[in-house]
């Protein structure tokens, strides 16, 4: 006859929270870096961009130069955030 | 723009005067080489006393200098002074403040240009940095490019070029100190002035052989080619002119319109390929910039956007480019640096006075002469900031870049965790832009959209005497600042130069300890750093009040070597306070202790460990 199922050996700690805990900020810290990188390189693509043009007198569309201003800002302000958010979890 | 400068030319000397002037100037840049030539060759760089570099210099040298001065000022105040001969005399002036040292003193000095070289050789050996190594291999590019140049001159390291190198780079810094003085909104001879200030003043001596002397060169460069590309739209300020600083401030708020910080108030008379490559060579030297210092990238970021808010940059992304560039290779190319330890860069943010006392209050110990050099930079950087402030109230101008230029780096004293160093940098970062301030203070330039604060000296009487003594007053200024800065840049050297004894001494070290070997110093006055990096380990000791624990300290981690120095001595003597003999008594006191004498020449000494193995010690 087969043993009755086990109850699972409590060791005393709930461990559940600290292992998310763990694996989201293992998981952060291991994904901040290429995630920098990829705004960094977005930001001076778009930066280049405008200011080539700006250099070179190309006037853009309205539409399409607001659309430009509204990315250089917005990825911008995802670059700060995400490298301020790798100092807090890496560093 | 307006360069209009109010100076004496309706005043000058009448045209046989003129004619003696003209004939003077190159005699007296002649006469000045002679004597400096006559000046390095008798000096004797073993007779240096504890007040540096000055000990050595004789009459020759102060002479010289004053003809110099002399052939300068009288070339200046000329009708039309000749641009050709007045650059002669700032080469001579390069010359007398930066080449003297090198030129006395047997091999490079200062410390960390030794350990520069070394950083290079591990480059040139290994092909990468040595991580986790030091601070400054987080920040690998000037170190990388160094190597690039020493592979490329089929030398074997960088030793051959740190020697001269400070006075190598002031003639490159000559380059963009020319396009910013041409195209800052100052007289010609204000201009030339200025440049002069600016070489009588740089006693900082932050360009040795280092990452931070050329990236001021790129900093020089990139704030030349805004100057040289954009200069002040014209705007209606107010409706009033301004009759109260009330009025000043109320027009203040200009300094943020939306149109001024798109730079849409900065225009450019240059080609749209002239742009283009502007801003295609800036990013470059932002890439270079970021990857090389971990200072200058800030203080760039501050000087850029000092020039968009005074109507001098045209193009904002130069501003963000910066940032994220800067920002980028902190976050991932020095990652090494900063995990586990944050708090080191950010940690002091605000913390203002603390900083004011680590940069001056703090840097004034140590023995008497130690502090009387100190003291007289304190009053050299003071007396040139007071002639800016008066520059600054003198001068009309289109623009107010200059002086905020001078203001923008103390942003980084705030921000930033420099140490005691921070204060020099902030002072160099504007000291360009200071001496063309205080240049005005005496050439002020009288036309322009922004009036000048103080009233011009009303015509007659005081005028008259006023232009008559200008020239002697403008000569007197450069020889006190010639002087000064020709005391406190060497003030040091007693104990940052070194002999060719010295060098023997760590090459004996370098051919003989073995890999994973230790070997002390007793503090870090040495030219050492510059071979075996990351093979063997130096013991520098805590430098404690008392020189006794050194010895305590030797004994208890028994390093294999030892070396003994007279700049090390000097040291302890100038700048710790210890008596004078106590390296030649802890030398005594090791002998006795299980070391033995290997090598002596007459400015160092080797003792060797008779134990075979060294105990474990924890290192610091």
């Amino acid at each position: 006859m087969l043993d009755p199922p086990r109850a699972p050996i409590d060791s005393g700690v709930d461990d559940s929270v600290g292992v998310v805990t763990t694996f989201f900020v293992a998981d952060t810290a291991a994904l901040s870096s290429p995630v920098v990188m990829v705004l960094l390189i977005g930001t001076v693509v778009l930066l280049s961009v405008r200011a080539c043009l700006g250099a070179l007198d190309i006037a853009l569309d309205r539409f399409v130069a607001r659309m430009l201003d509204a990315s250089v800002v917005l990825i911008f302000l995802f670059f700060v955030i995400f490298v301020v958010l790798r100092f807090r979890i890496v560093g | 723009m307006s360069t209009a400068t109010i100076d004496y030319a309706p005043t000058v000397a009448p045209q046989s005067t003129e004619q003696r002037r003209h004939r003077l100037a190159l005699p007296f840049g002649a006469t000045g080489l002679l004597l400096w030539i006559l000046a390095i060759h008798s000096a004797h760089f073993s007779h240096m006393g504890s007040d540096g570099l000055i000990s050595v210099l004789g009459w020759p040298y102060f002479l010289g200098l004053a003809v110099v001065i002399a052939g300068f000022v009288l070339e200046l105040t000329r009708r039309n002074p000749s641009s050709w001969r007045l650059l002669a005399l700032v080469v001579i002036f390069v010359l007398y403040l930066y080449g003297t040292a090198p030129a006395i003193e047997p091999i490079a000095e200062l410390t960390d240009s030794w350990i520069h070289a070394g950083f290079i050789q591990y480059i040139l050996l290994h092909g990468h940095p040595l991580e986790g190594y030091d601070a400054r291999f987080s920040w690998p590019g000037a170190f990388s490019m160094g190597a690039v140049l020493v592979k490329f001159a089929g030398q074997a390291n960088a030793l051959g070029f740190i020697r001269w190198f400070p006075m190598v780079i002031e003639f490159l810094y000559l380059v963009p100190l020319f396009v910013i003085v041409r195209f800052s909104g100052v007289g010609r001879r204000a201009g030339w002035l200025a440049i002069v200030f600016y070489l009588t003043a740089n006693w900082i001596f932050q360009d040795y052989f280092s990452p931070q002397a050329l990236n001021y060169l790129f900093y020089l460069a990139v704030v030349a080619g805004v100057f040289a590309c954009w200069r002040p739209a014209r705007v209606a300020l107010s409706s009033v002119i301004p009759g109260t600083f009330r009025d000043r401030i109320t027009q203040s708020r200009h300094l943020f319109t939306r149109d001024r910080l798109l730079g849409r108030e900065a225009v450019t008379g240059w080609t749209r390929g002239q742009n283009l490559g502007l801003f295609l060579i800036c990013a470059l030297i932002f890439l270079a910039i970021a990857m090389s210092h971990q200072l200058t990238p800030y203080a760039l970021i501050m000087a850029l956007l000092g020039l968009l808010i005074t109507r001098r940059l045209g193009r904002p992304e130069m501003v963000l480019l910066l940032i994220v560039l800067a920002a980028g290779w902190l976050s991932l190319g020095a990652s090494n640096y900063w995990i586990g330890h944050l708090n080191d860069i950010f940690g002091s943010i605000g913390q203002f006075s603390n900083k004011l006392h680590d940069n001056v209050t703090g840097r004034v110990v140590g023995g008497q002469t130690h502090v009387y050099i100190v003291e007289l930079r304190i009053l050299l950087t003071g007396g040139f900031l007071v002639l800016a402030g008066i520059g600054f109230l003198r001068r009309a101008a289109d623009s107010r870049a200059l002086e905020v230029l001078v203001g923008a780096p103390v942003v980084l004293l705030g921000v930033q965790d420099y140490g005691g160093e921070g204060l020099l940098r902030v002072v160099l970062f504007g000291l360009p832009f200071t001496s063309l301030l205080a240049a005005s203070a005496f050439l002020p330039n009288g036309s322009g959209e922004i009036r000048s604060l103080l009233p011009p000296i009303a015509k007659g009487h005081y005028e008259r005497i006023f232009h008559r003594a200008l020239p002697v007053i403008i000569a007197l200024a450069i020889l006190v600042s010639a002087l000064a800065t020709t005391i406190v840049r060497g003030g040091n050297d007693s104990y940052v130069s070194f002999s060719q004894g010295e060098l023997s001494a760590v090459n004996y070290i370098y051919a003989h300890v073995k890999t994973g070997d230790v070997y002390g110093v007793a503090n870090y006055f040495l030219p050492i750093g510059q071979a075996r990096l990351g093979e063997i380990t130096e013991y520098i000791s805590t430098e404690p009040a008392n020189f006794r624990k050194i010895d305590r300290q030797f004994l208890k981690l028994r390093p294999q070597y030892v070396i003994f120095s007279q700049s090390q001595e000097n040291y302890g003597v100038e700048v710790i306070g210890y008596p004078p003999g106590w390296q030649r008594s802890l030398e005594r006191t090791l002998l006795g202790r299980g070391y033995k004498l290997v090598a002596r020449w007459p400015t160092a000494s080797v003792l060797k460990s008779t134990q075979k193995r060294a105990p474990v010690g924890k290192l610091s």
